[in-house]
């Protein structure tokens, strides 16, 4: 009787963590825009969480309002400029590729390329 | 030559301390607004002590003005209050206020027995006039110029300080500019 009601206790966890999505959509490529923003998009009250991840209030809301723009046919970039219109570049989780963030983006590269000149023209020079 | 060539890492090195050790005094939770510097955004929210007059946008345009976002429920907007009262009693700009995710009641009542700083209130129930203005956590003051041009934003509570610091030398400058 009590493996019964721990093997139950046990589902419902599962159901409590698995049921959190309030927003559904009939069309299914409105909903894969929706789960796909809402996992790049920054709680900016919890900021190290994503919207989708976060139960903050401002987050909620966002969903909500988000939800409401696909609905009515808003396409991916139009919710992106909507908040970033609102928000500012922060609330992206990938920053935009644009004049400011060229040296965030390709810097790594950068360095990594010179790093192996450096080490080519080293280990020539030891083996001469 | 060759030699040379080693101090290249060194700098790259040496650049991105400065750039990190800058970072170390940024404050994340600080957003800057992309609103300063555009004009307002468009918004329509009932009035907080006549539910059915509507105030939009066109209502806040005209003047220098405050445009600050708070709620009964918030801490540090009730502490920002009393200074508030100070500067509305000053008359040197109208507040207008947004009361964000609040209850009417609560707020007229709260507002009744603590005095109204407020030229104009909306009562911002569900948030959306608030996530027009970009809000994520009150309180935060906008000042506004005459043409209803964002033109600096502050986030956290205004004191003497701040607004001595931060928006004075704005203020006097955006009122003598014409409308």
């Amino acid at each position: 009787m009590k493996l019964i009601s721990m093997l139950v206790l046990c589902c419902c966890f599962g159901l409590a963590v698995a049921g959190g999505d309030a927003y559904q959509f009939s069309n299914p490529a409105q909903q894969q825009t929706f789960n796909s923003l809402t996992k790049e998009l920054r709680c900016l009250v919890c900021q190290n969480q994503s919207l989708a991840d976060s139960h903050a209030e401002l987050a909620d809301d966002l969903k909500a309002e988000i939800y409401q723009q696909i609905q009515q046919g808003a396409s991916r970039q139009q919710v992106i400029d909507f908040l970033l219109d609102r928000y500012g570049d922060f609330v992206l989780y990938k920053p935009q590729l644009n004049n400011k963030t060229y040296v965030l983006w390709f810097a790594p590269f950068i360095m990594l390329l010179m790093a192996g000149v450096v080490m080519f023209f080293h280990i020539r020079r030891q083996r001469k | 030559m060759k030699r040379a060539l080693y101090l290249i890492p060194f700098c790259i090195i040496a650049g991105l301390s400065l750039f990190l050790w800058q970072g170390l005094t940024l404050q994340p939770h600080i957003i800057d607004s992309p609103l300063v510097g555009k004009p307002m955004p468009k918004f329509s929210g009932s009035d907080l002590f006549n539910t059915n007059h509507l105030i939009t946008q066109q209502d806040f345009n005209g003047q220098v003005a405050l445009v600050n976002i708070w709620a009964t429920w918030c801490g540090s907007c009730q502490m920002e209050h009393p200074f508030l009262i100070k500067l509305s009693k000053q008359q040197i700009l109208p507040i207008y206020g947004i009361d964000y995710k609040d209850q009417p009641q609560k707020a007229q009542a709260w507002l009744n027995k603590n005095e109204n700083p407020f030229a104009k209130i909306i009562s911002d129930e569900d948030g959306h006039v608030g996530i027009a203005w970009g809000a994520y956590g009150t309180p935060e003051t906008y000042l506004i110029d005459k043409k209803g041009i964002v033109r600096y934003k502050h986030t956290g509570l205004i004191n003497q300080q701040v607004w001595q610091n931060e928006f004075l030398p704005l203020v006097s400058g955006l009122q003598a500019e014409g409308s």
